[in-house]
């Protein structure tokens, strides 16, 4: 029995997930970063769901309540938008019970040595599924034999579980006599998969460290995958040249895969690699050695792959080409298309590197490219459908000019002060034939060095060859440029 | 119809059933013949009314973006992937209203002029659709990159000139009109086919963008 704390936040994915996990993963990472000054080691084991040993921060603290109260401070201050909840008990099992239990409560709950079991007893055994990951098929049989709570399966017996229900059946029974299956230690025996990169100069950016991991991680995940398993806990631990250490254990219920350990690590090291400024603990040397130790692997889940490949085989080619583009040279970018939201045509999508998203999980990346995930919103003051075919990069200056040849402005009612006629875009003239717009955007205006205020413009033009075309053109500034072409 | 729904789902879930194989194997045989799909707008440009696998084609004129999104909507669409090299200046957002499925769309900056060949070769292996702008590259490794569209049957798009490459087809476009109200809502492009694989002329005039945002004549 090891004594745990656990602390939830059952609707993040809900609240942050609108711009896909990693950026709720980095939103996370606040709040895993303020409760790592409690404990050197904790346990991120899924978005919102964090568990650390109680034992010494207990001590520190002067008893579980005071600790209790003291995370719940700390989670409450830096997002008291979102319900959370802490809880402690003797088993991990139950402190994450008792975690759901303080969201609802709106106040810790710490459950007592002697009540824990009672406590356990008590719970539906649709907590087993809900917390534990127990499967769904086995959580529904449980019920449909009328065993409704933990004391009725626990009645049951050991060899009777293990009979009926194998592995599974022993972990339920772990579960419910608060034996816990996993434990929080940081003096981890080394595992055959265990891998460690030693880096020969220090590197003090995050990035830089998680593409030169990559090839170690991808090791990792080979070696793991070639005894037909995969890693569902991992700890990642790195340090710097002046031997400052952090360690951290990540959870990832569906199996660890490259790209996915690859934002993990991404994370924990953008979370301590700051700059001394922000942060007086940060570290004072780049990073030479970091440690994969996969702590507990599992069968992996039978994929059954549809005969003859389908489409499946498409994207394992494309995925392989992809592959084999990004080795030619370093400075190779492989892409693919995020939707970010916003009115600004060229950065609606975002490209985001194909080394941190699994091109095989279809499901995925629809949701990556959904547009308003799902929702068709129409931001004000965007400009209306169809969007321009072309965007320019890096829109270049352009005069926008009056009969008189005057630059034509804006007034501060958002309306142009006199009519256009003429588009000067390098050498070429064109002549302009109708207006659509302004569409006005003021983002930001209550911060003063993020706000923008600009105006955007439809031009119907006529080049003097006769060819006639449509130009996005904005101003900011006072100064025109031609943000996109209607291709 | 109910039973079918029911069937169409299971597809999705990882299962099949013999009448979805069959159909899935014809499409496959018929795409060894060479044949990717494109809008009916489109067809008339075809003299197989689709882009055949192993072929070079090249978008150009005042509409070649939005042509080239709309010659590969369909196929990505049908589970086909769609790669575009240093097409930086590609709008994502007017690729998703002509109807490109961008989960199955690679962005790729081959970063420079040496690695270009190399970058194309090894997507064009991959990736049943390779859109390229303006290729520089020598005649040595234009040749190259056509004998391995040829082998792998996919098909490379050129947006602009062809350079060194020898083209099957040119799609040449030309705008005649805009409908511009308030806004520009939607415009007549003339399409032009022309090139050694196309006999006579092939033309036709489509929406392109319509007003609902994908191709239509």
């Amino acid at each position: 029995m090891t004594r745990c704390v656990a602390v939830v936040f059952p609707k993040w994915r809900q609240h942050h997930g609108q711009l896909g996990e990693e950026h709720a993963y980095l939103l996370f990472e606040q709040v895993v970063r303020a409760i790592s000054d409690v404990s050197p080691l904790i346990e991120v084991e899924d978005l919102g769901t964090i568990v650390l040993a109680a034992r010494g921060p207990s001590r520190y603290f002067g008893g579980d309540e005071l600790l209790a109260q003291y995370l719940f401070d700390i989670c409450h201050n830096t997002h008291s938008e979102i319900p959370c909840g802490v809880g402690i008990a003797d088993s991990r099992f139950a402190a994450m019970a008792a975690a759901h239990l303080s969201v609802t409560r709106g106040r810790p709950c710490v459950i007592d040595k002697s009540v824990t079991e009672a406590f356990i007893d008590a719970l539906p055994v649709a907590a087993l599924g809900r917390l534990c990951g127990v499967s769904v098929n086995t959580v529904d049989l449980f019920e449909r034999l009328g065993l409704r709570t933990c004391a009725a399966v626990r009645a049951v017996g050991q060899s009777a579980l293990i009979d009926r229900f194998g592995i599974e059946g022993s972990r339920v029974y772990q579960l419910i006599c608060a034996d816990d299956v996993r434990i929080i230690t940081p003096g981890v025996t080394p595992s055959d998969f265990a891998a460690v990169l030693d880096i020969e100069t220090p590197l003090t950016n995050a990035a830089h460290v998680v593409a030169v991991a990559r090839k170690t991680i991808e090791s990792v995940v080979q070696t793991i995958s070639g005894h037909g398993q995969q890693c569902i806990r991992l700890m990642m631990s790195c340090e710097t040249d002046h031997a400052e250490h952090v360690s951290r254990i990540w959870g990832e219920p569906r199996g660890f895969s490259v790209p996915v350990i690859a934002q993990r690590l991404l994370c924990q090291l953008e979370g301590w690699l700051t700059d001394a400024s922000a942060d007086p603990d940060a570290p004072t040397s780049g990073v030479v050695r970091v440690e994969f130790t996969p702590l507990e692997c599992r069968e992996v889940l039978v994929v059954q792959p549809l005969l003859w490949g389908g489409q499946q085989e498409n994207t394992e080619r494309a995925s392989r080409a992809a592959t084999m583009a990004l080795a030619v040279d370093d400075t190779v970018e492989v892409c693919v298309p995020r939707w970010e939201g916003g009115r600004d045509v060229a950065t609606v999508y975002s490209r985001v590197p194909v080394s941190l998203v699994n091109l095989s999980d279809l499901h995925a990346g629809e949701k990556r490219v959904m547009v308003g995930d799902g929702v068709a919103r129409e931001w004000s003051g965007s400009v209306p459908r169809p969007s321009p075919a072309a965007i320019a990069p890096s829109p270049p200056p352009i005069r926008l000019i009056d009969v008189t040849g005057r630059d034509v402005g804006v007034t501060s009612r958002h309306e142009l002060d006199v009519a256009p006629v003429v588009v000067e875009v390098g050498r070429h003239r064109y002549h302009v034939e109708r207006v659509g717009g302004p569409w006005p955007v003021e983002e930001r205006w209550w911060d003063p060095r993020r706000k923008r205020r600009h105006v955007r413009l439809q031009l119907l033009v006529r080049h003097t060859s006769g060819a006639v075309g449509v130009f996005l053109v904005g101003l900011e500034h006072q100064q025109w440029t031609l943000l996109a072409r209607y291709e | 119809m109910a039973l079918v729904d029911i069937l169409s789902d299971h597809a999705t879930t990882g299962l099949e059933t013999g009448a979805q194989l069959a159909k899935r194997l014809n499409a496959r045989t018929s795409g060894e013949d060479g044949l990717i799909a494109v809008a009916r707008a489109l067809a008339p440009l075809f003299g197989s009314a689709g882009l055949e696998r192993g072929h070079v084609y090249a978008c150009a004129g005042d509409a070649s973006m939005s042509l080239l999104y709309s010659l590969v909507a369909p196929a990505t669409q049908n589970g086909l992937w769609f790669a575009m090299v240093d097409l930086a200046r590609a709008g994502l957002m007017a690729a998703h209203e002509q109807g490109v499925a961008l989960h199955r769309t690679l962005c790729v900056s081959s970063g420079n002029n040496a690695s270009w060949a190399r970058v194309v070769g090894a997507l064009v292996d991959g990736v049943d659709l390779v859109a390229v702008a303006a290729p520089t590259c020598s005649l040595a490794h234009a040749r190259q990159i056509t004998a391995r569209v040829k082998a792998q049957g996919s098909v490379l798009l050129i947006v602009g000139q062809p350079g060194a490459f020898s083209v099957d087809a040119t799609f040449t476009t030309r705008t005649s009109e805009w409908q511009f109200d308030t806004y520009a809502r939607s415009r007549s492009v003339s399409v032009v086919a022309t090139g050694r694989r196309v006999h006579g002329q092939r033309s036709c005039v489509v929406q392109l963008p319509s007003a609902g945002g994908a191709v239509s004549v």
